[in-house]
């Protein structure tokens, strides 16, 4: 990090702020990964979360994991500070166009409690905060199968954060509350509202614990979706039917539809780190009364230091409790018979797990390589993380090989 | 010979394991903190002295009495130290310490500000900074 004291005046008289105290300061730092990945087959392709239209396959991709952070602080006095991250990583549309992924105002009421506001990383994950700054991670990237389950990665609204400390061992405290909206590929957004969560990270010399918690009330739209919804509500206001069909229609309509629906996301995580050995797992629960279905995801990684190196090996794992909404629907035409088979197939969940061989390597000053190899188990007739699958694909396995450079300045 | 190679190597022994004294301004409250409670102003995990009030941290550039400090009391590596201030640094939690070069500006500056923690080498010791602990 470099301290700019010119670039805090050229700042300050172009916002034509007039009050910054003396200790006012201006620094840019930023993060960034280049990452070249390879699979072993074309039947699909591997990404590192469902905002990634397209991945890798047997020809080597460069855009899973590359990315480039840059983070603007503009401390106005000992208590207020301005932080803007700028972001440049593949977004939905399959280019590196720029985002805002953090702009927030930060007060610190006391030493020790301080409020934000503004957007901000949703802190949903052990690791969310930090999930893109490879040099501050263990592996190439955060487990695909535990880390795609939310698509959100920031919110606006306000946080709290506060510390407290209990003898040799600090307890945090973070309220937050806001929204968030998130795209996908094929037009479809998210929008979570009424967002409110707390997490509390327990630290106890080399140990890390983290309970985290957050409801919100979700909508989802897209062209797809919005077809499936009024077709169903169709054949439940037909009046050639009978209410015998037409009821259960009704209700399955309104179970499957993302609109206003309760959802929340629960994990628990740890981390150790006595400098040598090095160890994370967490356990995560997605819940939602809707056609997204719940998945329940966990990893565990474990590492050893020898000096600048540290291999490490890592298991995650997903599962979706499949959503029977439309399991008994009855069908007296083909075409009914049809549009069910179309709507249980309308899977949004996921069914995979990773086991990760990889070793890194603090090469130069801020700068590690990754080296690491992934294996990718899917299930048949279940869903996965994978992009642009062909059919039959689900069930294969995939080996996925990665080298990547994190840096950070 | 064999007793002058005999100090030489004590020498260098006792050099290569010289303490780190960890100082605070004299007029500060607090008399003694356990390695943890020192890591943990200096990872910005707390923010203020256990018995209360702001604490500002100052690190030493690279070096080794940094290095050494690193090891023994936040028991991480420089790439460890690096890695954890990424963490804190780009989510909005935290910035690392503002780094002094050397033992004699560590002192001067903690002589002269009553919320400065830092560390030097034991050898610089004097009545201008109070030793809260050794490492």
């Amino acid at each position: 990090m470099r301290t700019f004291k010119p670039l805090a005046l050229a700042v300050t008289s172009a916002l034509a702020v007039t009050a910054w105290a003396d200790e006012s300061s201006f620094s840019v730092s930023g993060f960034g990964t280049v990452s070249a990945v390879k699979t072993d087959t074309n039947d699909a392709q591997f990404r590192s979360g469902t905002r990634q239209p397209n991945g890798a396959d047997r020809s080597v991709n460069f855009g899973v994991d590359t990315k480039l952070g840059v983070q603007v602080v503009g401390k106005m006095s000992e208590q207020f500070s301005a932080t803007v991250q700028v972001l440049s990583q593949k977004n939905r549309d399959g280019n590196f166009k720029p985002d805002a992924e953090w702009a927030f105002l930060k007060y610190n009421i006391t030493p020790d409690l301080s409020v934000r506001g503004g957007r901000m990383g949703l802190p949903i994950f052990l690791i969310s905060d930090y999930r893109n700054v490879g040099y501050a991670n263990t592996w190439a990237r955060p487990p695909v199968d535990v880390y795609a389950q939310v698509a959100g990665a920031s919110y606006g609204g306000l946080d709290l954060i506060w510390k407290m400390s209990l003898g040799d061992n600090t307890l945090t405290v973070q309220p937050y509350a806001g929204e968030s909206k998130s795209e996908l590929p094929s037009g479809f957004d998210f929008h979570f509202k009424k967002l409110l969560g707390v997490n509390a990270t327990y630290e106890m010399g080399s140990w890390l614990f983290r309970a985290g918690y957050v409801g919100t009330d979700i909508t989802a739209t897209s062209p797809g979706l919005t077809t499936l919804i009024a077709t169903m509500r169709g054949v439940a206001a037909n009046p050639a039917l009978p209410a015998s069909v037409r009821d259960p229609w009704g209700k399955a309509t309104s179970e499957l539809e993302i609109k206003k629906k309760k959802a929340s996301f629960a994990g628990l995580g740890a981390i150790y780190d006595d400098g040598q050995l090095v160890f994370q797992g967490e356990y995560t629960q997605r819940r939602t009364d809707s056609l997204v279905e719940d998945t329940d995801g966990w990893y565990t990684t474990l590492g050893y230091r020898f000096g600048d190196f540290m291999p490490y090996v890592s298991y995650a794992d997903v599962r979706t409790d499949l959503n029977h909404a439309a399991d008994n629907l009855p069908t007296p035409t083909a075409s009914l018979a049809g549009l069910k088979a179309a709507i249980i197939d309308t899977k949004a969940g996921a069914d995979q797990s990773t086991t990760t061989l990889g070793v890194r390597w603090n090469a130069w000053k801020n700068v590690a390589l990754k080296a690491q190899f992934d294996r990718v188990e899917t299930e048949v007739g279940k869903d996965h993380f994978f992009a642009a699958a062909k059919p039959g694909f689900a069930g294969k396995s995939v080996n996925v090989y990665t080298v990547a450079v994190d840096f950070i300045f | 010979m064999r007793v002058s190679h005999f100090v030489l190597v004590t020498l260098l022994t006792a050099a290569a394991q010289a303490d780190v004294a960890v100082v605070v301004n004299p007029k500060a409250a607090v008399d003694s903190l356990s390695a943890e409670q020192v890591a943990n102003l200096f990872l910005g995990k707390a923010n203020s002295f256990p018995g209360g009030g702001a604490a500002t941290p100052v690190e030493q550039t690279d070096g080794a009495t940094r290095a050494e400090f690193s090891t023994k009391v936040l028991k991480k590596d420089s790439a460890g130290v690096k890695a954890h201030w990424a963490k804190m640094q780009f989510t909005g939690k935290g910035t690392p310490p503002k780094e002094l070069g050397g033992s004699a500006e560590v002192k001067k500056f903690v002589a002269g500000n009553p919320n400065a923690i830092g560390y030097i080498d034991k050898a610089s010791v004097d009545g201008t900074v109070k030793v809260v602990g050794s490492f």
